[in-house]
Parts: structure tokens; C-alpha cells; sequence
């Protein structure tokens, strides 16, 4: 937009150009939405990778999830339509368990995943040159908080596991 | 959460065009159901408050308006479920947003200037405009930028001014007053 070479003379009027402006990276948003999930454990560190690496790891959900999460054996794209996903996952025992559907929301640096079992949340962004912040969230509501120390201990692990694919 | 991280690589927009809300609302539907701690439907809540609440404390907190619009964002989400009536949520988002951005942008004042200064520096608003509106605002008090942001920005009535920033009427007039003789006469300096 164009900015007028005449003086202002009102707020109201200075208002209709520019009001100041803030915006939150995925991470700390990620981290405001977890303060609604009380049956999450979460967690963050320091990946030694480009954020396009990274992310190029976390959103190949047919490649990479079942190389990260123990509990996943295998995963299929149902349906896509622009940020919007329905993703299906079976455990890793594959004639044991049955196709669980997650809705999926996936975004750069942004990835919320619900199924009827639990939820799941990832962001990430860059921080500073070859380095990557990660935040990462797992919890049931099913389930509720008794089992958060188990999904924090899984997070550590996924890390670990994420920082073997980079 | 230590404080560096919180505001390390964060992201200032260019200044705001439109005056008009920002972001989409959330649906009433999106709501209840973000209520019922839905993740996807609490995700979308967030993502349509968030231009709004970052123009808001951007706007009262300047420079602090990072940290005011992640504290804002925390405890709209940490309460959501309980707010009774899902159609009031702008008016409820927009009470924290403005108390923790003048808290923010108080505690902020209360650091030394020089800092201050260089970090609107970096802000970055240019080009023009949007800077200098950004330094204009950053001479007056926290609680004239929010009756600024509230009646010339929200539109709100001084009564309902008033209600929001739990003062009383007769005081919105004046501080209303004050600040846009102050805010007229700094930018035209």
C-alpha cells in the first residue's frame, strides 16, 4: 500500500496505515496452544540442521514416521487438500492393529495431528545458521495425565530418533 | 521457558494496511469445539486470533508486543474451556490482550532507555510510515497507546473503553483526550 506524502494529523488517521504489528514463530505458538492441553507432556531442543532439513524429515509422514515413533509401523496419505490432511497409521505389528485415522493440519514449521487416541504436535524454526529449534508435543486425552511421564520419555526418544535422520 | 528463547527470531509484520479485524474469526462451531479440546478446531482458534492479538499488543506494548501477544495467547488458551458464552470470545481476548500488553509494555518502560530505543530500532517497521507511527506511540504512556488502540483502532465506545480497561468513563474522555493531543502533536512535530 502506498503511503500518502501528506502530513497526518490524527491517530485515527495514521491508524489507516500503520498500526504497529507483532507475530509469534510456530514454536511459541505451539507452546501457547500446549497450555490448553493439560494431558500432553511437551518438550524442545536444538536440532544441528537447517530448518528445511528438518522439516523435509517431519512432514514425509509415509517415510519417516514409522522411523521415528516406535508405535507406528506404517502410514498412509488418505486424503489432501491444501493444508489439510487425513493420514492413516497402523501399529507396528501390521495384522494386529487395525488403520487408526489421524486429521492432520501441516504447515512449514507447524504440524498438529488428532486422532480418536491422542494428539500430537510439532514445530519448529530457525535458530541461527544450521541450527533448528523443535518442539514437539504427545498426549491422550483418553488417557488423560497418568500416562504423561510415558509420552515425555517418548519425545526424548523421538528426538533422538530425529537427530539420526539428519 | 528461559527469557532469551522467548524472544529470539521473532517475527514483526509490516504495518497493518487495514484497520478492519485482522485474521478469520473463529466460527462459533470452531469454538465449541476447541472447547471440547479438539486440536484441530483449537488450532484453528489460534491461528484467527493471532493477527488480531498481535496487532493489539503490538500496537499498546510496541516492542514488548511479542511476549504480551505469547502471554495473551497463553491464557486464552488455557482458559478457553471455560468461557461460557463462546460468542463473546473477541471481547474476552481482547480484555487480556490489552491488560497484559499495558503489564508488558510498563514493565518494559521500566528498563533502561537506551535499550529501549534500539530495539524499536530493529523493529523494523520501516518502510516510512509504519516506523514513525511506531516512535510516535512509543512517546506516550502504555495506557494512552491502549485508549488509542481501543477506541481509534477497535472502534469501541468510551463506555465500553471504560469497562475494558476498568476505569471510569469520565476518565476514558480525558485520557482519550490527552493522548490524542499528544500523539497530534508528536507526529506533526
Amino acid at each position: 500500500m502506498s503511503v500518502p506524502e501528506e502530513r497526518l494529523d490524527s491517530p485515527i488517521e495514521a491508524g489507516r496505515y500503520a498500526w504497529p504489528d507483532v507475530d509469534l514463530d510456530p514454536v511459541e505458538r505451539m507452546r501457547a496452544l500446549t497450555a490448553g492441553l493439560p494431558h500432553v507432556a511437551a518438550d524442545e531442543t536444538v536440532l544441528e540442521a537447517d530448518f528445511d532439513r528438518v522439516w523435509a524429515v517431519i512432514e514425509d509422514f509415509e517415510r519417516f514416521t514409522p522411523r521415528i515413533e516406535a508405535a507406528v509401523g506404517r502410514v498412509r496419505i488418505l486424503e489432501r487438500e491444501g493444508e489439510r490432511i487425513v493420514l492413516l497409521a497402523k501399529g507396528p505389528l501390521p495384522s494386529l492393529s487395525p488403520w487408526q485415522r489421524f486429521d492432520v493440519v501441516l504447515r512449514p514449521g507447524w504440524c498438529l495431528m488428532a486422532s480418536r487416541l491422542g494428539d500430537i504436535g510439532m514445530a519448529a524454526r530457525p535458530e541461527g545458521p544450521g541450527r533448528t529449534r523443535f518442539f514437539h508435543f504427545e498426549g491422550s486425552a483418553l488417557f488423560g495425565r497418568l500416562v504423561k511421564p510415558l509420552f515425555a520419555w517418548n519425545i526424548r526418544q523421538d528426538f533422538r530418533k530425529i537427530r539420526g535422520l539428519l | 521457558m528461559p527469557e532469551e528463547n522467548r524472544r529470539t527470531d521473532r517475527a514483526r509484520r509490516e504495518p497493518s494496511a487495514d484497520p478492519a479485524p485482522l485474521g478469520s474469526v473463529p466460527t462459533l462451531d470452531q469454538i465449541q469445539a476447541a472447547q471440547q479440546g479438539d486440536l484441530i478446531a483449537m488450532g484453528d482458534v489460534l491461528d484467527g486470533l493471532m493477527p488480531w492479538v498481535g496487532r493489539l499488543c503490538g500496537s499498546i506494548a510496541l516492542d514488548a508486543g511479542p511476549d504480551a501477544a505469547q502471554e495473551t495467547l497463553i491464557q486464552v488458551m488455557r482458559d478457553l474451556s471455560g468461557l461460557r458464552d463462546p460468542a463473546a470470545l473477541r471481547g474476552w481476548v481482547r480484555r487480556i490482550a490489552t491488560r497484559e500488553a499495558i503489564r508488558h509494555a510498563e514493565r518494559r518502560r521500566r528498563e533502561p532507555l537506551l535499550d529501549h530505543l534500539e530495539e524499536t530500532e530493529r523493529v523494523d517497521l520501516d518502510p516510512s510510515l509504519g516506523r514513525d507511527v511506531a516512535r510516535v506511540l512509543a512517546e506516550l504512556p502504555p495506557d494512552q497507546r491502549a485508549i488509542l488502540v481501543l477506541r481509534d483502532l477497535e472502534g469501541l465506545s468510551e463506555a465500553e473503553a471504560a469497562a475494558e480497561l476498568d476505569v471510569a468513563r469520565g476518565t476514558i474522555k480525558s485520557r482519550l483526550h490527552r493522548a490524542r493531543d499528544a500523539f497530534r502533536k508528536r507526529w506533526n512535530a
